[in-house]
């Protein structure tokens, strides 16, 4: 058995790892692919980044958005 | 729909804060969020019409830095999680389409050796407030562009932050289910991410 993880199934393991704990031989198997891999470790930061900022949807003001700001800002003008 | 400001006009901070259209862009943006956690219009609409009177009736409750679309987004997120909790809602949530879930094109990004056919790239951090406005635009429209059923998911997990066995539960999904939707929800942010957002928040 390859004692590495595939890119495919360290994608599905770091999703899965931001929802509930991952089993130990999965986690261990996880960090050295992550380790040896730069694609998979900038899709792991793509993910954190997804999981730290979905929260702030809604949260994060965008009157700057061109649809809300221009109308908004020709009338005060 | 347009509350009238006028609704609470003893309250002179209240009348102040819903000025000119800035109630119906908050409305807007509400509706928008609601409609992807919420797959049934009439509902979204409701929970939106929710939140709006429950602003207009208590506006003396918006206090510190917030600004008013932040503090409606939280109420709604609220009014969303609660509804998603009573015990009346089960029968309205419609159970998962399959052809919706399965008919995925993501898989196209791996080889046979489930490698990566093409780098992924690194992403900046936002630097500032510009370019975190940016980002969080292109979050927006990437999740919008998701099949509803996956887009919903995701939100009720990262947005609301509901676990993932509560997830499963009100929607009526195995535990399978639930993680393969996640998994395709936060690879086709992350594509599509990377696809529009680069040029906007890697400016410095």
């Amino acid at each position: 058995m390859n004692p590495l993880h595939s890119c495919r199934k360290v994608a599905e393991l770091l999703s899965q790892a931001l929802d509930e704990p991952l089993h130990a031989i999965d986690s261990i198997r996880l960090r050295i692919h992550l380790r040896i891999c730069g694609n998979c470790s900038n899709v792991e930061k793509q993910l954190d980044m997804l999981h730290k900022f979905a929260p702030e949807i809604g949260a994060i003001d965008l009157n700057d958005e061109p649809e809300a700001r221009a109308p908004a800002e020709a009338r005060r003008n | 729909m347009q509350k009238h400001p006028g609704s609470t006009p003893s309250d002179k901070q209240g009348t102040a804060l819903f000025q000119g259209e800035q109630l119906g862009r908050i409305r807007q943006r509400l509706l928008r969020h609601a409609r992807v956690v919420v797959r049934d219009a009439a509902l979204a609409e409701d929970l939106v019409q929710e939140c709006l009177v429950a602003i207009l009736e208590h506006p003396e409750a918006h206090r510190g830095q917030a600004s008013l679309s932040t503090w409606a987004t939280a109420i709604l997120k609220n009014k969303i999680a609660d509804w998603y909790r009573s015990p009346h809602q089960r029968r309205r949530v419609p159970v998962h389409d399959d052809d919706e879930i399965y008919d995925d094109p993501l898989e196209a990004i791996y080889d046979a050796s489930g490698h990566y056919r093409e780098a992924v790239p690194a992403w900046e951090q936002p630097d500032g407030q510009e370019a975190e406005r940016e980002m969080m635009s292109v979050l927006e429209a990437c999740l919008r562009q998701l099949p509803p059923q996956i887009g919903r998911v995701f939100m009720l997990r990262e947005w609301l932050g509901f676990e993932t066995t509560e997830i499963c539960q009100q929607l009526g999904m195995t535990a399978e289910n639930c993680r393969t939707i996640l998994h395709r929800a936060r690879t086709g942010l992350r594509r599509c991410m990377t696809a529009h957002g680069h040029s906007g928040w890697n400016a410095t």
